[in-house]
């Protein structure tokens, strides 16, 4: 399928709108069997974007969960700039946003922003929209704004892999951030997974289980220390404006 | 209404994607009469099709002149008939009214070169278009178009052997940027009922119904045609490893026209694809096409300019901060470096077209460059740093306390002018700006997680090593809201490791000297690395070395022998 596709998506061909009966399955094929062609996605949306009478809903909402399960990438970013502003916003002339659609964005939000604490909770139905308080900390505006939980859960659910595509990009990010983290902390961000899952992350990612409980990650202090940078003059760099005095 | 009726009468039915069939528009003479009516506006009434005698001499042998360089292929003659010729001329007779049309032209060099008469259009609808303050009419917009179509048929339908012209590099690309603009400005047009009139309106939605001009699928097709015929992007490939791009290339290819065009229909598609959002397919139109300084984009400023203004902003929009900010400086320092160069030149020539893009994009680039910069300091350049504050210290300051208004003015201020390719208004609102609100939001709804981090930096700046428990007491951060704030320090690093880079290589750690402040977390203690640059001193001797050389070369040239004949004088 994918190779079929390939060829048809060609050059100036890629604008073909007849392609996006393919591409619709193809998208489903993406969700039901945890695959992902970037490229399709991508231009699913363009055509809906050149094709407005053509538009589809469902699919787009698929693609934006794939994009998601895309992270640490921008694919989520990429496709949301292609959606027209009366696809995502309720408030909108003639727009056609559905409260589905409006989870699957407030879930990206959630995710991009690495919010997994409330990306757990709201998977595990245990996410209530946070007070008003006038303290500095606030998490992303979108966050406050989840109103149907259950719906998104239900949503993401059809994705398969979703959840561990997160806990994917949830150890990038821990990969780049810790040295060594608390091993309950890990569990926390990885949506409370069990001690074997932990260790198997643990190898998956050449981490190594310490025996005081905590898991070290890699070794940032050679690499991030404070520098002081000095100007070093070399002669070639002013040999010209010397020779031009003299 | 005549007018409508004529080219309804001229609209052949074809397949969207198909645009190469369409005949030349010349020689209908029910259209070129509204075509006469047309430019009785613009100051030519009862033209006659004879050479006007009121027309100077000098506008007769200039055109004449051309077209026999045209013919002649004499690029050097051509170039200054373009560059400055065209100009010069147009500011002594044509300041008020709008240069002749092709009728007028036509009687005066003949009609047997059919390819000169469009040539002079594109440049007479470029001045049309420049021109008309609340920009052109309908019928103009039409006509432009049909021209452009003309244009590329006769480049692109050449079946055996290439078409024998040559131009300048400047005027391929003010062509292929030109097409790519006035697309843009139809987009915009129809989605705005403010800018019609009544008569154009019935007109338009029959327009919009053929879907006969500016439409995007045959806008795509040009492009994409001439990127093909030209074998550009095989070309492109073989000059990067370093082989001979004739070997890759057939007959089409070699030629420098079709070469140039193609090259720099590779900038314009960038440039469509950054107006339709899709940044995407924009990096990767021009993967083949490296930024350096051996690349033919460098013969001419505004498409150097153009160049990496998509491209950063393509950049920026795809979470590279780092990338973007590095493009933007590159920029920003070759506008700095020309700037005098520019300015003699824009000046010489009276010209006042071809400043303003740079220009205009040295302002938005200073605005996409603060925002970048924001969320991802770094180490620039010094000259481009001290400009950057001068224009926008306040607005930095603002954004690094999470003023999201602020963001918003400056992505506004400093992003292109987006479109929808499939939005008429026919009455009704203005939605011309929806699709530049869009991606503004688009944009900040990603920086919104983004925003913490300029906050979380100035804290961080403060100390080496950190409790995140403190830290989080600073922030009010509750306990239960303890590991949404982990997300941020995590968010920080995913932004600053650049994670998200398309490539996917590891950022090297040792090589990326530029980042000003880092930390790791080990348990729950956060380390935080700053890098200090000490002042810079060879620069700002050098320019002041420099600066000292040309007072002096000017005291010079003062006429200092005159004073002592005057005080001869005085003695007398």
């Amino acid at each position: 399928m994918k190779a079929d596709l390939e060829s048809s998506l060609e050059g100036v061909n890629r604008y073909n709108p007849q392609n996006l009966v393919a591409l619709e399955e193809y998208v489903k094929v993406m969700i039901d069997e945890n695959q992902y062609d970037q490229e399709a996605v991508l231009t699913a949306l363009k055509l809906y974007q050149l094709n407005p009478d053509k538009y589809n809903e469902q699919t787009v909402r698929r693609i934006l969960l794939k994009t998601l399960m895309a992270l640490p990438r921008s694919d989520f970013m990429l496709a949301k700039c292609l959606l027209d502003s009366n696809r995502v916003d309720p408030q909108k002339a003639a727009s056609t946003c559905t409260p589905e659609m409006t989870q699957v964005l407030y879930i990206g939000a959630v995710l991009e922003a690495c919010d997994f604490a409330s990306f757990w909770k709201i998977m595990r139905g245990q996410w209530t929209p946070p007070e008003d308080d006038d303290g500095k900390f606030k998490p992303a505006e979108a966050v406050a704004q989840i109103r149907e939980p259950a719906e998104a859960v239900a949503q993401i659910r059809e994705v398969k892999g979703f959840e561990d595509a997160v806990r994917s990009f949830a150890c990038q990010v821990i990969h780049v951030t810790f040295q060594r983290i608390d091993k309950d902390q890990l569990s926390r961000l990885l949506g409370g997974v069990t001690d074997a899952q932990i260790a198997e992350y643990t190898s998956r990612h050449g981490w190594t289980t310490q025996s005081d409980g905590t898991i070290f990650i890699q070794n940032h202090e050679a690499t991030i220390k404070s520098r002081n940078i000095e100007e070093k003059l070399e002669f070639g760099a002013i040999k010209d404006i010397l020779r031009s005095i003299g | 209404m005549e007018f409508t009726k004529a080219k309804s009468a001229k609209v052949i039915p074809r397949e969207s994607t198909d645009v190469y069939d369409d005949d030349a528009h010349t020689g209908d003479p029910e259209r070129d009469l509204a075509y006469e009516r047309e430019q009785a506006q613009g100051g030519y009434a009862s033209q006659p099709t004879s050479a006007d005698p009121r027309l100077p001499d000098d506008v007769i042998e200039y055109l004449r002149y051309f077209k026999r360089m045209v013919e002649e292929q004499n690029v050097a003659e051509i170039h200054s008939l373009y560059e400055h010729g065209f100009p010069e001329l147009t500011d002594r007779f044509f300041r008020e009214k709008l240069w002749p049309n092709d009728k007028v032209v036509e009687g005066i060099v003949g009609n047997q070169n059919r390819l000169f008469l469009i040539l002079y259009k594109e440049v007479y609808f470029r001045h049309v278009y420049m021109k008309m303050q609340r920009g052109p009419s309908l019928g103009h917009r039409y006509d432009s178009y049909m021209n452009y179509q003309d244009l590329f048929f006769e480049i692109l339908n050449a079946k055996e052997e290439p078409l024998e012209l040559q131009l300048p590099n400047i005027w391929l690309w003010d062509t292929i940027d030109e097409f790519v603009y006035q697309f843009q400005s139809f987009c915009l047009y129809k989605a705005n009922p403010g800018k019609r009139s009544s008569d154009e309106l019935e007109d338009l939605v029959q327009i919009e119904q053929n879907q006969n001009i500016w439409n995007i699928y045959p806008v795509l097709n040009i492009l994409y045609s001439l990127i093909e015929k030209s074998q550009i992007n095989d070309q492109l490939i073989a000059i990067n490893t370093g082989r001979n791009p004739d070997d890759v290339a057939d007959d089409f290819g070699r030629h420098a026209l079709y070469f140039k065009l193609g090259y720099f229909s590779l900038i314009g598609l960038l440039r469509t694809h950054v107006l339709l959002g899709d940044y995407y397919q924009a990096l990767k139109t021009v993967e083949n096409l490296e930024l350096d300084p051996k690349g033919l984009y460098n013969t001419v400023p505004s498409c150097l300019v153009t160049l990496h203004y998509f491209v950063g902003f393509s950049h920026m929009m795809m979470r590279n901060y780092g990338e973007a900010t590095k493009i933007f400086v590159n920029c920003l320092m070759y506008i700095q470096r020309t700037k005098n160069v520019q300015q003699q030149h824009h000046q010489a020539k009276k010209n006042p077209w071809q400043y303003d893009v740079i220009g205009k994009s040295n302002d938005q680039l200073y605005h996409l460059l603060a925002i970048c910069l924001t969320i991802q300091p770094q180490r620039i350049d010094e000259a481009v740093l001290s400009q950057l504050q001068e224009k926008t210290g306040d607005r930095m300051t603002r954004m690094a306390k999470g003023d999201m208004d602020e963001f918003k003015l400056a992505f506004q201020q400093g992003c292109p002018k987006f479109l929808s390719p499939t939005t008429a208004v026919f009455e009704g609102g203005n939605l011309s700006k929806e699709p530049l609100l869009r991606q503004c939001n688009a944009f900040l709804e990603g920086i919104e997680s983004q925003v913490a981090i300029p906050i979380l930096r100035g804290y961080l700046k403060l100390y080496t090593t950190l409790p995140m428990k403190k830290l989080a007491s600073f922030m009010d951060v509750t306990d239960e809201e303890y590991d949404t704030f982990v997300g941020k320090l995590l968010s920080f690093k995913h932004i600053v490791s650049e994670l998200g880079k398309e490539s996917g290589d590891e950022v090297n750690a040792e090589d990326d000297t530029t980042a000003d402040l880092d930390f790791y977390i080990d348990k729950d203690m956060i380390c935080i690395a700053d890098t200090k640059v000490a002042r810079r001193v060879g620069e700002y001797f050098i320019k002041h070395i420099q600066k000292l050389q040309e007072v002096n070369r000017n005291l010079k040239r003062l006429p200092i022998g005159p004073v002592q004949q005057r005080s001869q004088q005085a003695n007398r």
